[in-house]
């Protein structure tokens, strides 16, 4: 399939020249975790963002899921420029838009399953009837519909996974990001969680961010951005040839960015 | 989230820790039970001391003293604050005996209507004219007509009266057998010990006949005194000093005086009076500052009982803060994820307050159980003891808005104490706290 024969997709993530430097105060250690970076994502697309420890993954994910502020650049979501919403706005963007599933889970272990996963409505305002059987109807996408009773705790990790992304799912949100969905699962229950989610993405067409080192599951994507030491080194989507080193000499091809990469992955395999 | 999901979930919240949340509704318990428990005191000797005032009429008349400033405190107080006082020949007695002249002064003072000394009365018993039987009695003389005594049956005693004339404290018409309706108009004896100017003289007790007009009610006016008119009084005067030669009688002088005010003086007017008299060398009480000094003991155990519950309260806030700081402390990850699903800082304050506030409730609430229960069994005691002579006299009484106004207070104790650890939550970043080990 060929991009250039669609139509092109809407952008719901419109990201240009984002900085983050870490450590507000003066006499805080100034640490510049992302680079004027640029980023678009539209519609429906299903994006890995790949780079080793420290480069920068999460900072970038926080920063386009409204979580963090860029201390340089604009944010543009579904059109609408973030740094002029006010906090109101930017809640309701928050709870309707976005979906996260995190490397760690962020359950409240001693509720059910169905509390859990009834979060999201709860913040929303929505009513307990509606919320039971939304809520119901993620469970079930998710394969734990029988699961709803039980102590959060209870469950074993890879549920516990699914469990999250039922929670992102529930507010049917248009972009869900999953910061190392699978770093705390072996492989096969993180070949269960890869495919929930990316069904997720081909069925119901939710924008998909996955934040890995894991070249595997970046594979399964169809756009890879590559990250080092916050910059973007590669993007699939774009020509390659847009893609310079730093220096500005030479162009480089998607092989030779992984191969920046490639220590780290072959470590971590 | 809406106000009902807030209160859901912080009321769960404080299920999570039961220890924690137990500990500290423990300790807000402490504090509220003293309050409410004081306050039903306050409340019951301020409604028994309101009764009783509105029963006596109290404003008509004035007990006077020739006396220093501060006499009826120091009387009252036992004491005083300074320890003994040095003696010192040349000083003043303290209290004077009121004569003829000082009521003279009295009358003149504007607004006073009549001044009358008070003769002191006591009897070695009195004693039933069909039974013959004696028993032991306190005496006092009626003050004035404007006194309105708690009547049984019958009337006040008469000092307009040349009849001697008795009114007799509860169960005295049983012990001398009668009932409370037919000793009325009955004769009874009062035993006068004659004086003697003799120093080994064998004390001679001559009889008294009285006519009984009335019975009194259980009352803290009058304390289980009798009550005499005045021409009981002067006849027990004179005949205990029947035996003494005319010469050596003591000259006219009285203890107190009663000095009617005006009819219809308001307070302000009395309190004009009072302080007229204070200038020259009296000191005057209405009858409603006499039982208020009498209940003051309370007012006193109420003061001490209002500064431990206030220290209970304060050390207890202090827990509420400590409370919430820990379990801001431990849901750091919890608010972060709240946040990056949208909810606001202001419903995350609110989270943190209610759960605040629903301490202080609960701590109140149990406060008020508790406080059922002490109200139970001190009245129990305290009217088999110390109120016993007191029928009415409801030692701990609640009243439902005092005690409503208690536990909002209490909530709001607890609401300016969570307000700090709420903020703090408010103002978590999310990232910090999703990020936070
Ligand atoms: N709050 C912070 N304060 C200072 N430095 C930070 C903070 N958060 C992250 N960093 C630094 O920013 C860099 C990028 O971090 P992160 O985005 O978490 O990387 P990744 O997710 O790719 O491992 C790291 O060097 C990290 O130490
Ligand atoms: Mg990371």
């Amino acid at each position: 399939m060929s991009e250039a024969n669609k139509t092109p997709a809407p952008l719901v993530i419109d990201a240009r020249h984002l900085t983050k430097i870490y450590g507000k105060k003066k006499r805080d250690q100034k640490f510049t975790a992302l680079k004027s970076v640029s980023l678009q994502i539209a519609r429906g697309e299903s994006v890995a963002i790949i780079g080793k420890s420290g480069s920068g993954k999460s900072t970038l994910m926080h920063t386009l899921a409204l979580l963090d502020r860029p201390t340089k650049g604009e944010l543009y979501f579904n059109g609408e420029r973030i740094g002029k919403l006010n906090s109101r706005h930017l809640n309701r963007v928050r709870n309707r838009e976005l979906g996260f599933v995190f490397q760690q889970f962020f359950m409240n272990a001693n509720d059910t399953v169905l509390n859990n996963v009834m979060l999201p409505l709860r913040i929303a305002g929505t009513s307990l009837f509606k919320r039971k059987k939304i809520a119901m109807d993620a469970l079930r996408t998710v394969g734990l519909e029988d699961k709803a009773k039980n102590k959060a705790k209870d469950l074993s990790g890879g549920q516990k996974q699914r469990v999250c992304i039922a929670r992102a799912l529930v507010n049917s949100p248009s972009v869900i990001f999953a910061d190392e969905p699978t770093g705390n699962l072996d492989s096969t229950t993180g070949a269960m969680i890869e495919k929930t989610l990316f069904d997720l993405n081909k069925e119901k067409g939710i924008t998909l961010i996955v934040v890995t080192h894991d070249e595997d599951i970046a594979k399964k994507c169809k756009r890879q951005v590559y990250l080092k030491d916050g910059e973007i080194i590669a993007d699939t989507k774009k020509e390659v040839k847009l893609f310079v080193d730093k220096d500005g000499k030479g162009r480089a091809t998607v092989k030779e960015l992984k191969s920046l990469t490639e220590p780290k992955l072959k470590g971590a395999k | 989230m809406n106000i009902l999901d807030i209160l859901r979930m912080a009321s769960s919240n404080l299920f999570r820790n039961k220890v924690r949340s137990l500990l500290t509704i423990l300790a807000i318990f402490i504090g509220s039970f003293t309050i409410i428990l004081n306050s039903g005191i306050n409340y019951g000797v301020n409604s028994y001391v309101d009764s009783q005032v509105a029963n006596v009429g109290g404003e008509g008349y004035l007990e006077v003293l020739k006396a220093e400033e501060g006499l009826f405190d120091i009387s009252f107080g036992g004491m005083g604050s300074g320890g003994p006082t040095e003696f010192d020949p040349n000083a003043t007695p303290r209290i004077q005996a009121i004569t003829n002249d000082d009521l003279k002064v009295l009358r003149s003072i504007d607004g006073v209507e009549s001044a009358i000394g008070l003769p002191m009365v006591s009897a070695k018993y009195i004693e039933s004219q069909t039974s013959r039987k004696q028993f032991e009695v306190s005496l006092q003389t009626f003050p004035s007509s404007r006194l309105l005594l708690d009547m049984a049956t019958g009337r006040t005693p008469d000092n307009n009266s040349s009849q001697p004339e008795i009114i007799l404290a509860p169960d005295f018409a049983e012990a001398l057998g009668y009932t409370d309706q037919s000793v009325l108009g009955q004769t009874i004896d009062l035993g006068v010990a004659l004086q003697s100017l003799a120093p080994d003289a064998p004390e001679v007790i001559k009889n008294l006949d009285v006519t009984v007009v009335g019975v009194q009610n259980r009352s803290v006016v009058g304390m289980g005194n009798s009550w005499v008119n005045l021409a009981a009084a002067n006849a027990m005067q004179a005949l205990s000093l029947s035996e003494i030669p005319a010469e050596f009688r003591p000259s006219d002088s009285f203890f107190f005086a009663i000095v009617e005010v005006r009819e219809g003086a308001n307070d302000e007017e009395i309190a004009q009076i009072q302080a007229t008299m204070r200038d020259k060398g009296f000191q005057a009480m209405t009858i409603a500052e006499q039982v208020g000094m009498i209940m003051s003991i309370f007012d006193a155990i109420g003061m001490v009982l209002n500064i431990f519950g206030a220290i209970a309260l304060l050390a207890a806030s202090i827990g509420i803060i400590n409370t919430l700081f820990m379990a801001v402390q431990e849901r750091t990850k919890e608010i972060g994820l709240m946040k990056a699903m949208g909810l606001s800082n202001g419903k995350i304050f609110l989270l943190f307050s209610a759960e605040a506030i629903m301490l202080g409730f609960w701590g109140s609430a149990v406060g008020i159980l508790v406080a059922l229960v002490a109200r139970g069994i001190g009245n129990n005691i305290a009217n088999q003891t110390f109120l016993q002579d007191l029928p009415g006299f409801t030692l701990i009484e609640f009243n439902a808005p005092q005690i409503a106004g208690i536990v909002l207070l209490i909530m709001f104790i607890a609401f300016c104490a969570g307000a700090l650890p709420a903020r703090r939550a408010a103002r978590q970043n999310p990232i910090d706290a999703l990020r936070y080990e």
